[in-house]
């Protein structure tokens, strides 16, 4: 069964669709790009995931059921924008995590928290932009979900910390899980995906594996990407 | 799940709250302390100023706590489900009516303990005068009453002002909630419909305690005389057509909200 799966899903903010009538599936065990530049649709088609936006035609389904209270214990969900109350400490954040998710590996968190030298006492306000997407990124990996949604993982964090989220993701993910990663960092990401997904004003311009991209363009990812947008 | 949703609303707000409830009690404390010092002191013009301060600092943290409960029980619903915060609340493994109920449980805890730290400063403030008594008294008509008369109007007022509480939070979380499922102007709709709900509310609730009233006096007259019983039971039926009212409002207010982050949630 897909782990994820659109049928038709339309999303409108006022007159232009975020999303329009979009089809697709998306298999467990890969690792997934969702690409496309600013306005795509990408936030869109995760937050409907989600549940947090609700589609005005089609509909969205995760592993076979609506987004609802059985779909959001399986999905583990990294928002573009920070999502902890800022007066929270990383000790109580592992907490929240621990009561209301059975998966959650409260050891392999601290053990990640510990190696960036995060401090259990330490407050989210206290943390620079970059230490709290870390932190938001070990939480959000520490769990064993079947879907990974991460919405821009690495956008405005330095070269540096790009490689360290990439590498908690390729280490940290369940093989049989999908992973979807949203992104217009096309380059950075290009090696850890398995397929990709190009997203442009609301549709799929295409959806292949990676290998196939190469054999047929006999290019990267990232070149094909700059042709396609560069036309649009 | 509601039990630890629970959990994380009460750190939340306790942080805000507990710090607040010890500021009016200490308060409360240092002023009476001046008060006793004031009446024993020979230079009585330093302790006038100085109990005057404090007095009126007392009044200044009674007044913040009852307007603090009210802004934390509309903040924290608006921050923690409205904003970025949604992000996680929306997508933990809880029912819907859960994230309500956790919010609104919490809100009248808060409440709860709002009024009995302000009663406890009164009485601290006043302690050894009987005019505490008479502050926080229920009024002096209760005195007609039997003793099982009184216990039962008491029992169904603090129902009716529990319902009447529950109803005006609920309404304020239906405002919010209808507000937040608009594309644009999401916290100006939740003004609108806080006037809306308000209007509406106050409409349909005058026309019913006008009734219950009118009945209520038809009953009196009919007694040809003031006695307790009748007095009695004019109240009571005023008390419980209002539990009646505020409770039906409180139902549909619920099912708004309910309705509204089930299937209409809008966290763009």
């Amino acid at each position: 069964m897909a782990i994820l799966e659109c049928r038709g899903l339309t999303k409108r903010y006022g007159a232009a669709p975020a999303l329009d009538a979009v089809d697709l599936t998306v298999e467990p065990g890969g690792i997934v790009g969702l690409l496309g530049p600013n306005g795509s649709g990408k936030t869109t088609l995760i937050k409907l995931a989600n549940g947090l936006l609700v589609p005005d035609s089609g509909e969205i389904l995760i592993n076979g059921k609506k987004p609802g209270y059985e779909t959001k214990s399986i999905v583990s969900y990294l928002p573009e924008r920070p999502y902890f109350s800022d007066w929270m400490r990383t000790e109580q954040l592992l907490d929240m995590f621990e009561d209301f998710y059975k998966d959650f590996d409260r050891q392999r968190a601290e053990e990640m928290l510990h190696h960036m030298n995060i401090q259990p006492k330490q407050r989210i306000k206290e943390m620079s932009k970059g230490m709290r997407e870390k932190v938001q990124l070990i939480l959000v990996m520490s769990r064993r979900a079947k879907l990974y949604l991460l919405d821009e993982p690495i956008g405005g964090v330095d070269p540096a910390t790009r490689d360290y989220i990439l590498q908690t993701i390729i280490s940290n993910y369940d093989p049989e899980a999908a992973v979807i990663i949203s992104t217009h960092l096309i380059s950075d990401v290009e090696n850890v995906l398995d397929d990709v997904i190009f997203l442009s004003y609301g549709h799929i311009l295409m959806h292949k594996t990676v290998d196939e991209i190469r054999m047929t363009e006999g290019k990267s990812v990232d070149a094909v990407f700059r042709e396609v947008f560069r036309c649009l | 799940m509601l039990v630890k949703l629970m959990k994380q609303d009460l750190r939340a707000t306790g942080r805000v709250m507990l710090p607040l409830y010890l500021a009016a009690i200490v308060l409360s404390a240092l002023t009476r302390l001046m008060n006793v010092f004031q009446r024993g002191a020979l230079d009585s013009r330093f302790w006038n100023i100085f109990s005057g301060i404090t007095a009126f600092l007392v009044g200044v943290a009674i007044v913040a706590l009852v307007i603090m409960t009210f802004v934390m029980m509309v903040w924290r619903f608006y921050k923690n489900y409205m904003t970025d915060e949604g992000y996680l609340m929306f997508t933990l493994p809880v029912r819907t009516g859960e994230l309500i109920f956790s919010k609104l449980i919490t809100t009248l805890f808060w409440y709860l303990c709002t009024g009995v730290v302000v009663v406890l400063s009164v009485l601290i403030l006043s302690s050894g005068d009987n005019t505490s008594i008479e502050i926080i008294g229920v009024g002096g008509f209760l005195e007609a009453f039997t003793d099982s008369q009184k216990t039962g109007a008491i029992l169904v007022g603090i129902l009716m002002v529990l319902i009447s509480g529950i109803s005006g939070v609920l309404q304020l979380y239906a405002c919010m909630a209808i507000g937040q499922s608009f594309k644009k102007n999401k916290v100006f709709m939740m003004v609108v419909f806080f006037f809306v709900f308000g209007i509406a509310t106050s409409i349909v609730s005058s026309i019913f305690s006008t009734q219950s009233i009118v009945g209520a006096s038809e009953m009196l007259s009919e007694a040809y005389a003031l006695s307790a019983d009748s007095v009695y039971q004019g109240t009571m039926k005023v008390l419980w057509t209002s539990i009646i009212v505020q409770g039906c409002w409180a139902v549909v207010y619920y099912i708004i909200t309910h309705l509204m982050l089930s299937k209409r949630l809008n966290l763009q």
